[in-house]
């Protein structure tokens, strides 16, 4: 288990940010998602042991969130969603003295610096002075920062806020490495829900304090029985009108029909109406929730 | 080749305990400032002063084993200091620390206003915070870490030029009962350069701490700096002016009342009470007291004579008042540098080395006086009595004496503020934003 928590209250003042939030994430690619506000990032400080929390109790990698904070925080990467930076100090010293804020040696911090560096392709600015380095530069040097102790656990909170498209894909191809291939777990806050998807495999949504669906990201997305995406050949909007006039209902989206048989029928329907029209089926398939439906359903579900 | 390609390596090495976390701080602090070259130049410079003291202390050394070449030098010395220079070792070497520690706290004050700025507000500026406390430190750790810096930086200007020059003093002494008599000195000094360490540092701390433009800190600290100082200084001054001013002038009015001159002698008013218009007789070339006609010459003589000497009598009596109202003066605590510098003069026990110097020169306007020089005491056949003069003038005049408790509560007050400061402005993470 990555982290497990409890019946977790945190409030501040009048504002309740989590709210007897319980959540057990499993060891890999997790991602956090929510609106702004959601609490996202307090889940993330009380993870971090940063927080006090009201209520509740928990546990990170087998560590207790309220008596063990500064175990927690040795054992995890947190690279913060804010640019922040140690200033006045080229790349390589800044990583380097993360490092050994961490507690490594001057000489381990250092040569494990280049390396992280390199990883995260700043080999070539490791002597320039952070300040110099572009958005995209700092946010590769944060994650440098954050994994350079090896942590077992690695927190990206937005990291690919106000990227370019090449710099976001680098951020996504790195949290994707660290996390599928060097055994790194990784949980991974955004409210971008197609770089949860690129990242995670397991995905928490929060809205209000509160834990509003998680799982498998792959069972959360899951096929429907009675809806298709359909792609014909020639006329899409007589093959839909037909296909209401059988009772089902036929959305057009981009260059596909999105449709929902009735009750009791099969695809064989749409078979027999293209086969009685003379029109071609050129595509078809089970509709499947995107993340951005579970998403968005979630959060409906709990409004109303 | 994509970036991730070239390889990530798991660490397993030895980590530090956490106890120690604050050094690394304080050590990264350290070698970040060692790079800025003004700073370096700077530090280089601000160990002249040091070299003035172990100059002095050297210097002392020699006089006691009597180097020829030295008591050449110093014949100008009261004749008891080389004579019996041991005895008044102690108090050579308080004033020389003494005076070291007043010269090394304006370039102590100029350290701190070029490293000090930047240690916390820059951190501020560039919210390297959350950087600092998602890893396994305490705010604690993060105070004490940047205290670190400043206080290294500091204390190789305060203490380290102490103590090398106490130990450089003792090899040119090479006598071991110069530890017997010195080693409160050291003592007073480590002490005092800490607490302008810990004074100085954890003030500049507070101040960083308060906006995220180092130059805004830079310009508060020279004004607390400087202007606190100006304005002790003037209302110190102010204040004992007018405290003797006055009591001179009530003295002089009423000498005035109980003795008026001749008729006809011209009168003035002054801030230190009514003085008598003088005028140089031109036959004798003597001062004497305008507006008389020539008969009552010798008349108005008598009574300038009086006068001179109850001018003098009330001048004593005046800065008598003068002292005692600035022994409880609190304006000087107005003065931040006055404050440490009052500690270092209780911490050196400056008083008594003045005091005792005063008795050396005492001693030697005595023996002046015997020999027959100054006056001597058969000046024109009649026999006269040494006029002793007052041992603790010097240390009177050269050390504040108000209470140095007062300036103890001062500093302990503002480093009060400084820590309430630093840890308001410095949040740990658990808010909102």
């Amino acid at each position: 288990m990555l982290f497990a928590l409890e019946n977790v209250t945190k409030t501040y003042g009048r504002i309740t940010a989590l709210r007897q939030l319980s959540v057990d994430a499993p060891t890999g690619a997790v991602g956090l998602l929510g609106p702004n506000g959601a609490g996202k990032t307090t889940l993330i400080r009380t993870l971090l042991g940063l927080i006090t929390i009201d209520a509740g109790h928990g546990q990170v990698l087998g560590m207790n969130i309220r008596t063990r904070r500064l175990d927690i925080r040795q054992a995890v990467g947190f690279a913060p969603e804010d640019e922040c930076l140690f200033p006045g100090i080229a790349g390589i010293e800044s990583v380097a003295y993360a490092g050994e804020l961490c507690g490594m040696s001057r000489k381990d911090a250092m040569q494990r610096s280049h390396e992280v560096l390199n990883y995260v392709a700043l080999g070539e600015a490791r002597y320039r002075r952070v300040e110099s380095y572009s958005t995209g530069m700092k946010q590769r040097l944060k994650l440098a920062a954050a994994i350079v102790h090896d942590p077992r656990l690695l927190i990206l909170d937005e990291p690919t806020n106000g990227m370019d498209p090449a710099g976001r894909q680098e951020i996504l191809e790195l949290a994707r490495d660290l996390s599928h291939n060097k055994g790194m777990s990784l949980l991974f806050s955004s409210h971008l829900l197609p770089d949860v998807e690129a990242v995670c495999d397991h995905v928490l949504v929060l809205s209000g304090g509160k834990l509003l669906a998680q799982g498998a990201i792959r069972d959360l997305k899951q096929a429907h029985d009675q809806s298709f995406e359909v792609r014909v050949k020639t006329d899409m909007a007589e093959f839909a009108r037909r296909l209401m006039e059988l009772g089902c209902d036929a959305q057009r989206h981009d260059d596909l029909l999105r449709v929902r048989l009735p009750r009791g029928r099969s695809s064989d329907l749409l078979w027999q109406l293209a086969a009685s029209s003379g029109e071609q089926i050129r595509y078809l398939r089970p509709q499947r929730s995107t993340l951005e439906e579970v998403f968005l359903k979630a959060v409906e579900t709990a409004v109303s | 080749m994509p970036i991730f390609d070239q390889g990530y390596q798991h660490w397993q090495g030895p980590l530090s305990s956490r106890l120690g976390r604050w050094l690394t701080i304080a050590r990264h602090g350290v070698r970040v400032q060692r790079n800025n070259r003004v700073l370096r130049v700077f530090l280089l410079m601000a160990w002249l002063p040091a070299l003035g003291l172990i100059g002095a202390v050297v210097l002392w050394g020699l006089i006691e084993r009597r180097s020829e070449s030295i008591l050449t030098l110093f014949s100008g010395l009261p004749a008891d200091l080389v004579q019996d220079p041991h005895l008044y070792r102690t108090a050579a070497w308080t004033l020389a620390y003494s005076y070291f520690f007043k010269i090394q706290l304006f370039f102590i004050m100029l350290l701190v206003a070029i490293a000090g700025p930047g240690l916390i507000s820059q951190d501020l500026r560039f919210n390297a915070l959350p950087l600092y406390f998602a890893r396994p430190l305490t705010r604690l750790d993060y105070f004490l870490g940047k205290l670190g810096i400043i206080g290294a930086l500091v204390a190789s200007l305060a203490v380290g030029p102490a103590v090398f020059a106490y130990v450089l003093g003792l090899l040119f002494c090479l006598d071991l009962s110069v530890v017997k008599d010195t080693y409160p000195i050291l003592l007073g000094s480590v002490a005092y350069g800490l607490i302008i360490t810990l004074s100085a540092g954890m003030l500049i701390l507070a101040m960083s701490a308060l906006t995220r433009r180092s130059l805004y800190v830079g310009i508060t600290w020279a004004g607390l700096w400087i202007i606190s100082g100006m304005v002790g200084g003037i209302l110190t001054t102010v204040n004992g002016e007018s405290a003797r001013l006055e009591i001179q002038a009530t003295e002089m009015n009423r000498w005035f009342d109980e003795h008026p001159p001749p008729r006809g002698a011209q009168v003035f008013n002054t801030s230190s009470g009514r003085r008598p218009q003088l005028q140089t007789n031109a036959k004798t070339g003597r001062l004497q007291l305008a507006g008389l006609r020539p008969e009552q010459e010798r008349e108005g003589d008598r009574w300038y004579q009086a006068w001179v000497k109850a001018e003098g009598q009330a001048a004593t009596k005046a800065q008598t008042a003068q002292l005692t109202v600035m022994q409880a003066d609190w304006r000087p605590l107005v003065s931040y540098v006055a404050n440490l510098e009052r500690m270092a003069d209780a911490l050196l026990d400056t008083d008594s080395a003045w005091v005792s110097i005063g008795r050396a020169v005492e001693r030697g306007r005595r023996a002046t006086f015997e020999r027959g020089f100054g006056g001597g005491p058969f000046r024109r056949g009649r026999p006269r009595e040494f006029q002793s003069g007052n041992e603790r003038e010097l240390a009177d005049m050269m050390v504040p004496q108000y209470p140095w408790w007062w300036s103890a509560c001062v500093l302990a007050g503002l480093l009060g503020i400084s820590t309430w400061t630093l840890t308001r402005r410095v949040k740990s993470l658990d808010r909102l934003r």
